[in-house]
């Protein structure tokens, strides 16, 4: 499902009208070899902000009509465990613990270059304010895209733990600026 | 340059993407964001790409439905 851009720029604006987002839907079908149906939430983004409202959130939908498994990140090796795991499990009901917290990067450390570029100069540097040296990473990501995200299993634990590190370092620096910046908020600076 | 940020900060279609967007998602990745496993899915019906309407809870649909959100940006 389309949501809002996550990063406008000159090239893709935010929305201001649902066919400016139905011409989007289709680029992004095509640009991205989609091979499913594509829906088109509405210009406030209702659907998505019944599902939270992140980025890039993946729900996994049992026969039931509930949701069986929920990763925030959309990571294709745990998704794909879930829905073996509901597949073995007749369908529906809840799979894999419901729900994958981690923080998976990967995706987005070597598919976010492209998301830039579709906005412009200005979903770059919008970026590079919000967090610093982030681009340099997906640019550099997206060079590494072949051997790390084309795939549908697992990275062997040697290949996790660098990464994890680097996700977990990122996570702690995005905090760290906005508390920074919240702290100087409150003292008037 | 005022007014593009006060009607930018609480927009869901914002013009610029900020530090506080990045939060938010790290937020609700920690937290406990999103639709809860177990709940019913919340329904929709939405046009699509190439023409037609799909509806989540159709009642012809026989397996699991893979949702997935993105941003053409």
């Amino acid at each position: 499902m389309l949501t809002h851009q996550e990063h406008p720029g000159p090239a893709a604006e935010s929305y201001a009208t649902f066919e400016e987002k139905r011409r989007d839907a289709q680029r992004y079908q095509t640009a991205e070899a989609i091979r499913w149906t594509v829906a088109i939430d509405d210009i406030e983004g209702s659907i998505h902000q019944a599902y939270g409202g992140t980025a890039h959130p993946a729900y996994l939908i049992g026969t039931d009509g509930r949701i069986a498994f929920t990763n925030l990140w959309g990571s294709a090796p745990v998704l794909d465990a879930a829905i073996d795991a509901l597949e073995r499990q007749g369908g529906s009901g809840i799979v894999e613990g419901g729900r994958n917290d981690r923080l998976h990067l990967l995706a987005a450390f070597t598919d976010g270059w492209r998301a830039l570029q579709r906005g412009g100069p200005r979903s770059l540097t919008d970026l590079m304010l919000a967090a610093p040296g982030s681009p340099m990473l997906l640019w550099l990501g997206r060079r590494l895209r072949p051997p790390l995200t084309l795939r549908s299993t697992r990275l062997p634990s040697a290949a996790r733990r660098p990464l994890g590190l680097v996700a977990a370092l990122l996570a702690i620096a995005v905090a760290r600026r906005a508390a920074c910046r919240s702290s100087s908020r409150w003292r008037g600076g | 340059m005022t007014a593009d940020v006060s009607s930018d900060r609480d927009a869901y279609n914002y013009r610029h993407s900020r530090l506080r967007h990045l939060v938010f998602n790290l937020r609700q990745t920690l937290g406990d964001g999103g639709a809860r496993p177990g709940a019913v899915a919340p329904d929709f019906t939405l046009p699509c790409v190439g023409g037609g309407r799909y509806h989540l809870h159709d009642e012809d649909r026989r397996l699991p439905v893979m949702l997935r959100f993105a941003s053409f940006t």
